[in-house]
């Protein structure tokens, strides 16, 4: 059974989005909900931790997608932080490293908006 | 390999809770035959999107029926064989999105079968009296 860790804060205007272990078929209906929930919530600018996810499927890219494209609707934007090696492998094999804006941690990530 | 098996077999029901189970057994043999990090990485994104594709598109009428995960180790080559009982659906002739497009587009699906061409160096599909096999190659 795969497992996501989730958290969220923020940071003046930025939400900072923690996400941990695995962000795949299973887990990403749950992480779905959440950063829909956030967006409803009013957050336009989000930056999405990813230090310690271990795993993403396309189905968990596929939510950063819908996520970033229903922001940009709102002028806002969801920015990654703090990717590790294996999630950086992942998204260049894939042709994604060029599609979010990313930085190596939070602060730089929060202070772009 | 000396005292590795060339070959593994799962056998999984179609619950997306327990495909995890198959990426996991695939790695751990693949880190017994030490593959490289970056074959085996290809290898478990592959393998993982192509049975919840099985799962989120098959019908329900074989809900009971499982599906047959083989991952082989040859010496220039790791091959997996993924087999299920089912209406026919041949992933290589699916279109593939654009990935630029599909992510201005803001899609949340369709990106599996897209994982599985660009990953893999082959893929194969048969159907033969409702068993569809799909084969993928990685070069190693």
């Amino acid at each position: 059974m795969s497992v996501l860790q989730y958290s969220s804060a923020k940071h003046g205007p930025v939400t900072l989005i923690t996400i941990g272990g695995s962000l795949d078929a299973e887990t990403s209906p749950k992480f779905h909900a959440k950063i829909k929930g956030e967006i409803e919530k009013g957050a336009k600018r989000i930056v999405c931790n990813l230090e310690r996810l271990d795993y993403i499927a396309s189905a968990g890219l596929g939510v950063l997608i819908s996520a970033n494209d229903e922001l940009s609707r709102q002028g806002g934007e969801i920015r990654l932080s703090a990717m590790n090696e294996k999630i950086i492998k992942i998204f260049k094999l894939l042709g994604f490293i060029n599609l979010f804006k990313i930085f190596e941690n939070d602060q730089k990530a929060i202070d772009s908006f | 390999m000396a005292g590795v098996p060339d070959k593994i077999t799962i056998n999984v029901p179609r619950v997306i809770s327990k495909l995890d189970h198959v990426r996991d057994s695939v790695v751990d043999f693949l880190k017994q035959h030490a593959i490289s990090e970056g074959a085996a990485s290809r290898i478990e994104l592959s393998v993982y999107e192509a049975v919840v594709n099985i799962v989120e598109h098959s019908s329900h009428a074989n809900n009971d029926k499982t599906i047959h995960v083989e991952c082989r180790v040859h010496d220039d080559e790791v091959v997996i064989i993924i087999s299920h009982f089912g209406e026919k659906f041949d992933i290589t002739k699916a279109e593939l999105p654009n990935i630029e497009k599909h992510y201005k587009s803001g899609k949340m699906r369709g990106l599996g079968i897209y994982f599985i061409m660009t990953l893999m160096d082959k893929v194969e599909y048969s159907h033969v009296d409702m068993l569809n096999t799909l084969t993928m190659t990685k070069k190693i």
